[in-house]
């Protein structure tokens, strides 16, 4: 990711080659609030290459979010290791950045400021960089608005931007759209599709909605309920760029099912 | 979303401000009427007071008085906010501060302001060192109360983004901790300024300096029109004082409500 990379990829349309492969090994986590074993994640091995579009599947409470937090550095798994090309990471890094669930845009900032940020804290802000990613996001004219100013999809769109302006090698997003309503959704999806065209960043995405999980993804891992382990890894063999009229097409349909029968098994099971 | 939105948001409607005098107007009323019927007696109805007032804030010793105890409030006030803002941060922040310091501030801060009177004349070299002291501690404990909450009120998840975003705890301390706690900083700064108030005019009464001796002077010779004109007084330099902080605050933290 050193500056010629990225004049490289200005100039013409090969692909950026990026950093952002994450391995993780037999990660683990065992909460313990009052000696109560909780398993939230167990024994989860998963390799996502740079560049991969990634999501993870499975109901609340199956502690994929747990996974992600492992992932971002912000918790460190009770057993086995986090890789991100090839090194073991140590907590929370500006290669790989979070969106969460709900906005965590700084209320005490401006839109522009919050985009400014991370640049800012390395000492790199670029005049107008804030600006023409805002666009990029559709929220011209927002800079000097504060978060709360925002509708709930404009403040996802605005902490994409934020996250973009940081240029991390790999993006963590925790159900990122699930708090929005389903046009709102769908735009966001799109949108965030051709982010990822564009950048060839990593991207690891939680979700608990299977369209949304298939739509976007290379692949989808599909986790058990607590703990949360791997089901099944499925590809998503469908054509690239994709629109929300494929969600229509046969293919699209068969891997629906084909994941929803997965789910449905595996609601039966942890009922058993 | 326009910035224009939001400063109407902030400023009160008129209905609100006429609402305010309604209830000034209804305060007159009470009291005219228990002074003309005589039911405390002696208490000067509020033309009385009023004219003791005027009277009062031409007299050159209220305006010594008045100086001398806004002094005292302004050097008192800035101290404990000196050192509150920054500890009540730290504690908030980071347990191990929270573990040493706070169990102790937790056994001093019940103790009522009058009981230090004696104590603080003993040790401090002189009755205006007591009486900063005394003042002091009034707006001490709320600020560094608030100070603490406003910290431990801030979600984590953004000092998570800060640190995803490539941010060291110092980034976290400036970008995340400090701004996340103003507003509750803002209401600690106008309730210590209430009690600073409340503390310097005990302190004062006793000590024999500024506004609060001037009131106690006022009962020792039986003028009953000047104490009241000078608790008047005192309710209105609390207030402005108060007024003055809020304003601070509303302009500086346009970015929320404060409910103070």
């Amino acid at each position: 990711m050193t500056d010629s990379t990225q004049i490289a990829s200005n100039e013409t349309d090969a692909p950026t080659y990026r950093d952002g492969s994450v391995h993780v090994e037999s990660v683990s986590k065992v909460y313990d609030p009052d000696g109560e074993h909780v398993v939230a994640v167990e024994d989860v091995t998963l390799h996502i290459e740079a560049g991969e579009f990634v999501t993870v599947l499975g109901p609340s409470g199956c502690g994929k979010s747990t996974l992600l937090e492992c992932i971002a550095g912000f918790t460190e798994p009770t057993s086995g290791n986090v890789y991100v090309d090839g090194e073991v990471i140590d907590g929370p890094s500006a290669e790989r950045g979070v969106v969460f669930q709900s906005n965590r845009l700084l209320p005490w900032m401006t839109i522009e400021e919050n985009v400014d940020i991370g640049p800012k804290m390395r000492g790199a802000v670029e005049d107008g960089r804030a600006s023409q990613l805002l666009e990029r996001m559709g929220l011209e004219g927002t800079e000097n608005a504060y978060p709360s100013e925002l509708s709930g999809g404009m403040q996802q769109r605005a902490e994409i931007a934020r996250l973009l302006a940081n240029d991390p090698d790999i993006m963590l997003m925790d159900e990122p759209f699930s708090a929005l309503d389903a046009l709102t959704k769908e735009m966001l999806q799109e949108m965030l599709l051709e982010v990822w065209d564009d950048d060839n960043r990593t991207v690891l995405f939680i979700t608990h909605d299977v369209e949304e999980a298939l739509f976007l993804a290379d692949r989808v891992l599909v986790m058990t309920a607590g703990p949360g382990r791997v089901k099944e890894i499925i590809d998503v063999d469908l054509e690239r760029p994709r629109d929300l009229s494929m969600t229509t097409t046969e293919e699209f349909t068969a891997l629906k099912d084909r994941v929803l029968h997965l789910i449905h098994e595996e609601a039966r099971e942890a009922m058993e | 979303m326009s910035t224009a939105t939001a400063i109407e948001r902030r400023l009160p409607s008129l209905f609100d401000v006429s609402r305010r005098f309604v209830s000034l107007a209804g305060l007159l009323l009470v009291w005219t009427a228990i002074s003309s019927a005589g039911l405390i007696g002696g208490l000067p109805g509020p033309l009385a007071a009023l004219t003791a007032l005027v009277a009062l804030l031409g007299n050159p010793l209220i305006h010594e008085s008045i100086s001398i105890s806004l002094l005292h409030i302004l050097g008192s006030f800035v101290v404990a906010a000196a050192i509150g803002v920054p500890l009540g941060l730290l504690i908030g922040w980071k347990a191990v501060v929270h573990d040493l310091v706070f169990p102790s501030l937790e056994i001093l801060r019940p103790v009522p302001p009058i009981a230090w009177i004696p104590l603080t004349i003993l040790v401090l070299p002189s009755m205006r060192s007591s009486i900063m002291f005394i003042t002091f501690l009034g707006a001490f404990f709320p600020i560094l109360l608030n100070t603490i909450r406003g910290v431990r009120d801030i979600e984590a998840d953004y000092a998570r983004a800060i640190k995803s975003l490539g941010g060291t705890p110092t980034d976290v301390f400036r970008n995340v901790i400090y701004p996340g706690a103003l507003p509750s900083i803002h209401t600690g700064l106008v309730v210590g300024m209430g009690l600073a108030w409340v503390n310097l005019v005990a302190a004062e009464m006793v000590a024999d300096e500024g506004i609060g001796r001037f009131v106690w002077v006022s009962y020792t010779s039986g003028n009953f029109e000047n104490i009241v004109a000078s608790v008047i007084l005192i309710g209105a330099l609390g207030y402005a004082s108060s007024e003055v902080i809020r304003f601070v605050g509303r302009w500086q933290l346009s970015w929320t409500q404060l409910d103070d």
